[in-house]
């Protein structure tokens, strides 16, 4: 299994074919659970790309390897997240401030512990600098995977993918940081 | 670079592509090493590029206390959620929905339901210290009996530690009613039913002598189904105790009266006073005050001080919603917001009458100074006196049986019934004249409607099945009946609506001989009578009722009656008028017409014009042009058709934006044009169809309710456009016309097959049949005209003396006979006897109506069909 990671980091996976298909069957299956949620649960990345993953593999999704979907899975539930916090930000304050998702959305969240935007747009950066990592990353967080998964996905070792993350996350980790000092 | 812009405490550094895995090399190594061999690294690298080296070492440091170990988005979001988890009494708080004023409003639910249904809790800001247990009991008590579908349930509430108190309320889903009108961008009357509404849920308080005292659209929410919730009953006086006057200060400003602001006492004119203000919101999207400084005393002061603007002087409005703010709809508005409480609406009841007034196009009450209005000051100054009296009397009427002496007892039933009787033949007439008249509404507002009049039949029912026969009593149950015919004639079956006003006609009738001097009964039996003739599709026996409302209208003239009444009963020589031109009696038809216009003319003069009277002096005259048109006088018809739309312009001054008005412009303005059609003044004819349809399909769209009549009108127009085309010999054109007539035409007949939608198909295929001829196609020509004949025969078996029906059905044997001549050729036994039944069925036609231009022409000739 040869995996082309360059299909699989944003914005080149939502132009691919199926996206948009994917985009919105997480959509709907991530607004169900939003909408659950006060029930006890919680809202589970992991568990919306896997569902959407199950969905689309059998509605016959073109990609014929379950990693790339996931992986595609992971994007799209980037976007969403994206979306959703833009939406959330430009209702909030007229558009302008960067607003976090889960302080609005986290049952009564009091501080934001992580800022979807903040990290879209870091991760955005990294991109440029590392393809690789920002992929990892993004599989990480928005995806769920682990780091066994994402060594399957891109057809790499567990070592490596290990060591990718643990640089990126410093890296993400002190961008957030100024990120959040600037803001206040 | 990017890379580095949002670090404002790293030193500038230019990481790229290249760097970057230079210094992934560096950080690998330097994380599989000893922190030893790390210093020595991080040394080496600082000689050569400090930079990459400062860089290398907050990745280090950040690696070294890493958070984002655990920055996986589900783990962060459940830890928050464990971590926060709060609670009120039974309840477990899952979201905040919102905070404001009085306190922060949490989704929830019942940590014992296993359903986890949804409630909102909402914990006070201020803890009620001042707040007697007994006081906070008796509200809960009182509170929790509003039961109301647009006010939002109290289900429980208590206090926790330390002392905050919570309520939890039915969940809505809404959002609040100011933003719900600007996004659905709702009409001007779809917003005032919105707000009727809101009136209705406060005024159900107030009968339970609950205030609100915080309204503002925050506590207004709009639901998924449209209805209006209405939140935080009662809070604010929980808020303080009773005795204190901080409630006063404690609402939102912006929308507090002219008493709150001063801590003077309170009353349901308070509340009128804020539904004024949320009113104003509501229509304009702003505040009837703009304040140079927005504080709270800013605010106090302009309250107080200044007049509150005008609807149309508010900012940011498109000319069209200017249009729609009529002078009523300001005095309503201006009366809710009056200064002194006096001056308002003494309750939302009231409030709310008068906005159902304007919707219906009835007189407003806060438009004039009649005696209404200060019969509510009265109450207003007199409430507390007016309140208690009430009170006394039921607690008199529920105790008398019991507590009183046995040899007094029989003495006093007979009072008790008649006053029975007489309290529910008032609350049936208070029903009564609630209901708004013929009007155009929703189809649940008919249901509603037709559900208060079954509630004043009961009532009426109910006194009569005691044997009381009292002339006040049957006059009731004719006006229940007078009304229910409106409803059946307007939205239920014509045979309905007959059975109604015979019935209306027998009640009045038995009323009035008891009391000769009421005036009104008189004219109601003389509203029955005329109604009772429009509906009846016989137009011979419509004539006969209608003749029998003139000879009324004749009588009462006689006597002193106020302007309502004269209006009322000047409307008689119009009905006469209609049927007259039904059954073809042109001659007869324009005096009566001109007989009413004199009439409205001399109570324009006497009491005032009204753009209600302006109307039907335009619909008299506009009929009148349409008679005379017919009987081929152009000259005068076009007098005629001038001044109708002379009077529809001073009525549309008088009540900018008034469908019914424009809509009448438009039939008049395509009236006008057939009748210089006719003159071949063909270019002037143009010019008038084209701004009558450019009117019609402005109209289009904003009214459901009423797309079939306009639909109706924009057929008639493409007729119009038709016979115009035709006339110039613009064969294709007039085909197209007639074609889009005939598909605008069809929902409409389908859907409702009376005389007039009969007429119109009748019509359009005769025209459509006579085209086809022409061009050769006689096989299309006899479908159409058989067509035309079918829809002539059907409306004249509903209304015998149709004077238009025959002569569209003359027209159409005529074409089935040419048709036939076509087919079968001139000697045929089929086209000899299709000749034959033409023949015949212009005789009756001839008989029907010897003024028409149309049976002019075929006596003339012989043949109309050259003449259409």
């Amino acid at each position: 299994m040869v995996f082309e990671v360059d299909t699989c980091v944003m914005p080149d996976t939502a132009n691919s074919e199926g996206f948009p298909e994917l985009y919105r069957e997480l959509r709907a299956i991530a607004a169900r659970h939003l909408r659950n949620r006060s029930r006890g649960n919680t809202l589970q990345p992991t568990a919306l790309v896997h569902e959407a993953y199950l969905k689309i593999s059998r509605a016959g999704f073109a990609a014929n390897d379950a990693m790339h979907l996931l992986c595609a899975a992971s994007a799209a539930m980037r976007q969403i997240l994206v979306d959703h916090a833009r939406f959330r930000a430009r209702q909030k304050h007229g558009g302008g401030r960067i607003h976090s998702l889960l302080a609005e959305d986290s049952e009564l969240g009091v501080a934001p512990a992580v800022d979807v935007l903040f990290v879209h747009q870091a991760l955005t950066r990294l991109a440029e600098l590392d393809t690789r990592q920002a992929k990892i990353v993004e599989l990480k967080f928005f995806g769920g995977l682990t780091s066994q998964e994402i060594a399957a996905a891109l057809n790499l070792s567990t070592k490596t993918v290990q060591r990718d993350w643990e640089m990126a996350r410093a890296w993400l980790q002190r961008e957030l940081k100024s990120a959040r000092d600037q803001c206040e | 670079m990017r890379g580095s812009s949002a670090s404002s405490k790293a030193p500038e550094i230019n990481v790229n592509r290249t760097n970057y895995q230079f210094l992934k090399q560096l950080f690998q190594t330097a994380v599989e090493s000893s922190p030893e061999d790390r210093d020595r690294l991080l040394k080496e690298l600082s000689a050569s590029s400090p930079e990459l080296a400062s860089e290398l070492e907050s990745l280090l440091a950040e690696h070294e206390h890493s958070e984002l170990q655990t920055l996986v988005f589900s783990e962060v979001a459940a830890e928050t959620l464990e971590s926060q988890r709060e609670t009120a009494g039974p309840y477990i708080l899952t979201r905040e929905l919102g905070c404001g004023g009085s306190g922060r409003v949490f989704l929830a639910y019942r940590s014992d339901d296993q359903f986890r249904r949804h409630v909102a809790v909402k914990l006070l800001r201020s803890p009620l210290t001042m707040v007697a247990d007994e006081f906070f009991l008796a509200e809960r008590a009182a509170l929790s009996q509003l039961q109301h579908p647009n006010i939002a349930t109290l289900i429980d509430w208590g206090v926790m530690p330390p002392g905050t108190p919570w309520l939890a309320t039915e969940f809505i889903d809404g959002i609040p009613v100011d933003r719900f009108c600007q996004e659905r961008n709702l009409t001007v009357a779809a917003r005032l039913q919105l707000f009727r509404q809101l009136c209705e849920a406060v005024a159900y308080a107030h009968r339970h002598l609950i205030l609100h005292l915080d309204l503002k659209p925050d506590n207004i929410l709009v639901d998924p189904s449209g209805q209006i919730k209405l939140l935080d009953f009662g809070i604010s006086r929980l808020k303080t105790a009773p005795a204190t006057s901080e409630a006063n200060t404690a609402c939102t400003p912006s929308y507090a009266s002219p008493e709150q602001i001063r801590q003077l006492p309170l009353s349901t004119a308070s509340d009128v006073y804020s539904l004024g203000v949320v009113l104003f919101r509501m229509l304009t999207g702003s505040l009837p005050y703009c304040p140079s400084h927005a504080d709270a005393g800013g605010w106090a002061r302009v309250v107080l001080n200044e007049p509150a603007r005008r609807l149309r002087d508010a900012p940011e409005l498109k000319r069209e919603q200017k249009r729609a703010f009529t002078y009523e709809l300001e005095a309503i508005v201006a009366r809710a917001l009056a200064k002194d409480p006096a001056d308002r609406y003494a309750t939302a009841e009231e409030l709310n009458a008068d906005v159902s007034r304007l919707l219906h196009r009835r007189p407003v009450h806060a438009a004039g100074n009649n005696r209404s209005y200060r019969f509510g000051k009265f109450v207003s100054r007199n409430r507390t006196a007016v309140l208690s009296a009430a009170l006394a009397f039921l607690s008199l009427s529920i105790g008398t049986g019991v507590a009183l002496w046995k040899a007094h007892a029989a003495a006093l039933e007979a009072k008790v019934e008649q006053r029975r009787v007489e309290q529910l033949t008032r609350v049936a007439h208070q029903l009564l004249s609630d209901l708004p008249g013929m009007v155009r509404s929703a189809p649940d507002e008919v249901a509603t409607r037709k559900a208060l009049l079954a509630t004043a039949l009961a009532h009426l029912d109910e006194v009569q099945r005691d044997g009381v026969r009292t002339p006040g009593l049957q006059r009731e149950l004719g006006l229940a009946y007078l009304r229910l015919g409106d409803l059946d004639g307007e939205f239920g079956t014509t045979a309905a609506a007959l059975a109604s006003y015979r019935k209306a006609v027998a009640y009045f009738s038995a009323a009035w001989p008891a009391a000769p001097r009421d005036v009104e009964v008189g004219s109601l039996l003389m509203e029955a009578y005329g109604h009772l003739g429009r509906v009846e599709p016989d137009l011979g026996a419509g004539a006969i009722a209608l003749q029998e409302a003139v000879r009324l209208a004749k009588q009462l003239e006689a006597t002193p009656l106020n302007g309502q009444q004269r209006e009322r009963v000047a409307a008689a020589y119009f009905w006469l008028g209609e049927n007259e031109h039904g059954r073809g009696d042109l001659a007869a038809e324009v005096p009566n017409y001109l007989t009413y216009v004199a009439n409205l003319q001399n109570i324009i003069k006497r009491y005032g014009a009204t753009w209600r009277l302006y109307y039907e002096v335009g619909l008299s005259y506009e009929r009148a042009a349409i008679a005379l048109r017919n009987a081929g006088q152009y000259a005068e018809a076009l007098r005629y058709a001038n001044l109708a739309d002379a009077s529809f312009h001073q009525a549309l001054e008088r009540y900018p934006g008034n469908r019914d008005v424009v809509d009448e412009i438009a039939s008049n303005l395509q009236s006008t044009a057939d009748i210089l059609r006719r003159e071949r003044r063909y270019a002037q004819s143009h010019s008038y169809l084209q701004r009558s349809q450019i009117i019609l399909v402005g109209l289009a769209g904003k009214d459901p309710a009423a797309e079939g009549e306009l639909n109706l009108d924009l057929s008639w127009n493409y007729v119009t456009v038709g016979d115009l085309a035709f006339d110039e010999r613009k064969w294709q054109s007039a085909l197209q016309a007639y074609q889009r007539a005939r598909s605008l035409c069809q929902a409409i007949v389908n859907k409702d097959p009376n005389r007039w939608t009969l007429y119109a198909w009748a019509k359009i295929h005769n025209r459509l049949g006579i085209l086809e001829l022409r061009r050769g196609d006689a096989n299309s020509a006899e479908n159409d005209f058989t067509k035309a004949q079918q829809a002539a025969q059907t409306g004249i078996l509903e209304s015998p003396l149709n004077a238009q029906l025959k002569v569209q059905l003359a027209t159409a044997s005529e074409g089935l006979a040419a048709s036939q001549r076509e087919i079968a050729g001139a000697d045929s036994v089929a086209a000899q006897a299709a000749g034959e039944r033409a023949k015949a069925d212009w005789n009756a036609a001839a008989a029907a109506c010897r003024q028409c231009v149309e049976v002019k022409e075929y006596v003339r000739s012989g043949s109309a069909l050259d003449t259409l």
